[in-house]
């Protein structure tokens, strides 16, 4: 097994999770989506969604030391063959650097920018992906050696270069991270404001998950996160509920899934600000879903006052098989747990 | 420390060596004897210095993997560059291990002579100055795994530059060890069906200058078409039957199709592109005078009696691959290029680029030179190249009776719509002179007994018509005259005074030119005008098109070429 390899639960969640959220994506639009992201070496994204896509860019690191250098050349390589192998080679651009890095400066290690950019200079240049997966292996809070966080400086970015064209974003992320206090801090400057009854207690459970329970803080303070800077960005965004899954090596991930719609007046992009239907209390109501062994699933455990009953429109967009192994009801956990905090 | 010990130990050998050789001659005094060479005697500069000395141009790089993926039979090659890196895909037989360790050997082949067009085995290396990692994937049918090949070319350079810089190991490093240390293979199991078969060659980070040039869709495109054996597009008017002749009579012939793909830009499927107004093919072997034949050609004229046009879909005279002339092939690899053969036509060379033809050299014995713009000189070429004279000498020919038939066709067809006129001016006396219509008669017949014989079948007889019409129409004219009516007379005058008749010029009898034609481009360095770049170009091109428009050497041309080179002149005095 390399570190590339699939997992069932990654799988499930390509095939019964992302590609019907691009399937409602492309009906709307009505032509093949472009799409930006890490497919790695063994595309399992692009061979999952090749009915869907059409142009597409490629990001695969150089590698950072020797060893991952030459790692990295393996990779590409493979990524390469299985792209003609498959049949997938027109209008695939495989870009050479760390995704942060060719949002940010635009162009990957040899000064080659994205295909779907609008030629503008680095600095004013903007994307007009469709798709845009950032399936990261690691956690949001990635640094470089500064100490800055790229991998959020990135994200931030992707909204201003995505500015003006609509778009969906996958996001994958390590429960794992350096964000330190960050997401505590980031929960509690929500918990300033009053959203209505019970948003307190709310953002309380969500506070005082322990360690091994990180995903739940991370559920809170993502979506909320990306609401803020797309909407600055005069995106309308609409997050999906959140999925938990174990990944290779047993690694404990999130997945994040937002629908976002440039704002357009009359026919011309806003730019003030946009105006996502869903609030703060709306994002943390999200159930979150898990994925184990292969199946897709509303976590066992969810915020005191989870409304069960009416998570359903959560998940209209499904087929209905898959929304109903969703909807099947988990072990009921949440009300003991909420007996013993009380 | 261990550069020390290992030049002790390099030292050791050779005093070895040189003792024992010292031995055996003292015993073998005056007696030849063979000379034995050690592996590590073979330098690994020497990879360094084939690559660059032979594959000058990045798209010479190209071809070589190319013909890789022709001699395994392909039919579909898509070349993608993405990012820095080139990937060449082929449908051909692909390599299982054995026949993947014989192609990553050094100078050594085990192609055929007559089957394939590769045969020096260095090919696989042409990428070593190009990129820093050449990475092979193959898998035969039937075979189970994939193989992968992968040459660390910047490792290797690395250690050449370090050889370079410590003088004191002065090209230390052997061929042999520079290859094993710096070559790695791989085998996976197979994903696709057994009957799967394929090679990709990946030329992985490119330096920015040749990725820049490969990247050039137009340059990309004109190389290929110039060199490759590239496939007649499906509008190409006598695809069918060429392909049927050239697949039946040159042995290993093969044409692919290559799609180009690049980042940013639409997929292109390259093909030699469709000309209109060809005459019907002419095809055959090419012999000796022993009658062994060594070359087969095609040949097609083109119908407007002109120099092949460039399709329109080309923006710039420089994106035009040039299909006028005829050009060597060896199994579809274009040897030199159009112009080489051009000095064939010699009585009439402005009907050289009438043609668009090719010629496949089927003789074993006639190697191409590595850089492919000349075969090495030997006996087996000097008689290609007789035999292919003679055949263009017939072709030259063949051209010339169609410019005459042509002419001659034009001619019965003009003089068919005069004495028709003529005819209708007797019957109704409305002509103005009798004196000149009988001597327009008769420069018609004499023009028409010239153009008889060289007109085509059916305009043989038509001329043969006219000729009879006119006769007739001369004897009435005359009868006119000797014995006029008063009516006819009268209209006559009529006639004569209300308006001229339209006098239909006497055709001009070329007279063959006596001294070689100027030309142009001749002109304008009689004068000393520096001609390069693209105005050369623009020189060669109004040339060309003087060319089509005017007979070279004809009175016209002659008058124009001299009105040039008198203002050239004044225009210098005046400077």
């Amino acid at each position: 097994m390399c570190a590339y390899a699939d997992t069932p639960n990654k799988a499930m969640i390509r095939r019964c999770w992302d590609l019907p959220i691009l399937e409602r994506w492309h009906t709307g639009i009505g032509k093949p989506l472009a799409y930006f992201g890490l497919p790695g070496p063994e595309i399992h994204d692009l061979l999952d969604w090749r009915q869907l896509l059409g142009v597409r860019t490629g990001i695969e690191s150089p590698g950072h030391t020797k060893k991952e250098r030459e790692q990295a050349n393996e990779t590409t390589g493979r990524l390469n063959a299985n792209i003609m192998l498959n049949g997938l080679s027109s209008r695939f651009q495989l870009l050479r650097a760390d995704i942060e890095d060719v949002i940010l400066n635009l162009v990957d290690i040899h000064g080659n920018p994205p295909q779907m950019n609008d030629g503008r200079p680095a600095h004013l240049a903007h994307f007009t992906y469709d798709v845009v997966n950032l399936d990261f292996d690691g956690g949001l809070g990635y640094r470089v050696k500064q100490g800055l966080a790229k991998r959020v400086d990135s994200i931030k970015k992707l909204f201003e270069r995505q500015e003006g064209h609509s778009f969906i974003l996958f996001l994958t992320i390590n429960v794992r991270d350096t964000l330190g206090e960050e997401v505590e801090n980031y929960l509690q400057g929500l918990q300033t404001r009053d959203r209505g009854p019970g948003w307190h207690e709310t953002l309380d459970w969500y506070l005082n998950r322990t360690k091994g329970e990180r995903e739940y803080k991370l559920k809170a303070t993502v979506p909320s996160f990306i609401h803020a800077i797309s909407e600055a960005r005069v995106f309308q965004c609409t997050s999906l509920p959140p999925i938990a899954y174990t990944g290779y090596e047993r690694a404990h991930m999130l997945h994040f899934a937002f629908e976002l719609e440039a704002i357009t007046i009359n026919g011309r992009r806003a730019n003030l600000r946009g105006f996502s239907p869903q609030d703060d209390r709306h994002l943390l109501d999200l159930p979150l879903l898990r994925c184990e062994n292969g199946q897709l699933q509303l976590a066992s455990v969810q915020h005191p006052g989870f409304d069960f009953t009416n998570c359903e429109a959560n998940f209209s967009f499904l087929p209905e098989t898959i929304r109903t192994t969703i909807l099947a009801p988990p072990t009921v956990v949440q009300s003991r747990r909420r007996r013993n905090e009380r | 420390m261990a550069k020390t010990a290992k030049m002790r130990a390099t030292d050791a050998r050779q005093l070895s060596f040189y003792e024992l050789l010292d031995e055996e001659l003292e015993k073998q005094q005056g007696k030849l004897m063979k000379l034995p060479i050690d592996p590590n005697d073979v330098g690994g500069e020497l990879l360094a210095i084939l690559s660059k000395g032979l594959y000058t141009n990045p798209l010479d790089c190209i071809r070589e993997y190319v013909q890789n993926a022709v001699d395994a039979r392909a039919s579909n090659v898509t070349i993608k560059i993405t990012g820095n890196s080139v990937i060449i895909f082929d449908d051909g037989n692909g390599m299982n291990l054995e026949e993947l360790l014989q192609a990553r050997q050094f100078g050594l082949s085990f192609k055929s002579l007559t089957e394939n067009v590769g045969f020096r085995g260095i090919g696989i290396y042409s990428g070593f100055d190009l990129c820093r990692r050449l990475r092979i994937t193959t898998t035969k049918a039937d075979d189970p795994y994939l193989h992968v090949l992968v040459f660390d070319f910047a490792a290797m350079k690395a250690e050449l530059e370090d050889d370079k810089r410590d003088k004191q190991s002065k090209g230390k490093t052997s061929l042999i060890k520079l290859l094993s240390e710096h070559t790695y293979i791989k085998r996976e199991s197979s994903e696709f069906p057994v009957d799967r078969h394929f090679t990709q060659v990946e030329l992985q980070d490119i330096s920015d200058t040749h990725i820049k040039q490969l990247s050039n869709r137009a340059e990309l495109r004109l190389y290929l078409l110039q060199n490759l054996p590239i496939d007649f597009a499906d509008d190409f008017e006598h695809k069918k039957v060429l392909s049927e002749k050239l697949y039946s009579h040159v042995p290993g012939y093969s044409a692919i199709k290559i799609m180009l793909q690049s980042d940013g830009l639409e997929d292109e499927i390259v093909a030699k592109d469709a000309i209109q107004n060809l005459q019907f093919p002419s095809f055959d072997y090419i012999r000796t005078s022993s009658g062994q034949p060594v070359a087969y050609y095609w040949a097609c004229l083109n119908k407007d009696r002109g120099r092949i046009q460039s399709p329109s879909k080309y923006n710039t005279f420089n994106e035009y691959p040039g299909y006028a002339g005829f050009v060597y092939k060896v199994k579809g690899f274009t040897i030199g290029g159009r112009h080489k053969l051009q000095e064939m036509f010699q009585r009439k060379p402005q009907l050289y680029p009438w043609y668009t033809g090719e010629v496949y050299v089927i003789d074993a014995n006639v190697i191409p030179n590595t850089e492919r713009d000349d075969f090495e000189t030997n006996q087996a070429k000097r008689a290609l190249e007789l035999a292919v004279r003679d055949t263009l000498k017939h072709l030259e020919d063949e051209a010339e009776i169609f410019q005459a038939r042509g002419v001659a066709d034009e001619r019965i067809e003009k003089y068919q719509e005069e004495v028709t006129k003529i005819e209708n001016q007797v019957v109704s006396n409305t002509q103005a002179n009798e004196y000149d219509t009988y001597s327009r008669l008769d420069a018609i017949l004499i023009d028409l007994q010239r153009q008889k014989p060289k007109a085509s079948q059916d305009n043989r007889s038509t001329a043969e018509d006219i000729i009879s019409r006119a006769k007739r129409l001369q004897k009435q004219l005359r009868k006119e005259v000797d014995t006029p009516t008063p009516e006819a007379t009268r209209r006559r005058r009529a006639v004569r005074n209300e308006k001229l008749l339209d006098r239909a010029p006497v055709p001009v009898i070329e007279q063959p030119p006596s001294l070689p034609a100027k030309t142009l481009p001749g002109v304008l360095k009689d004068a000393s005008w520096e001609l390069e770049g693209q105005i050369a170009l623009l020189v060669k091109l109004i040339q060309e098109s003087i060319e089509d428009v005017l007979t070279l050497g004809s009175p016209t041309y002659r008058n124009l070429l001299n009105d040039i080179e008198a203002k050239v002149t004044a225009n210098n005095a005046d400077e």
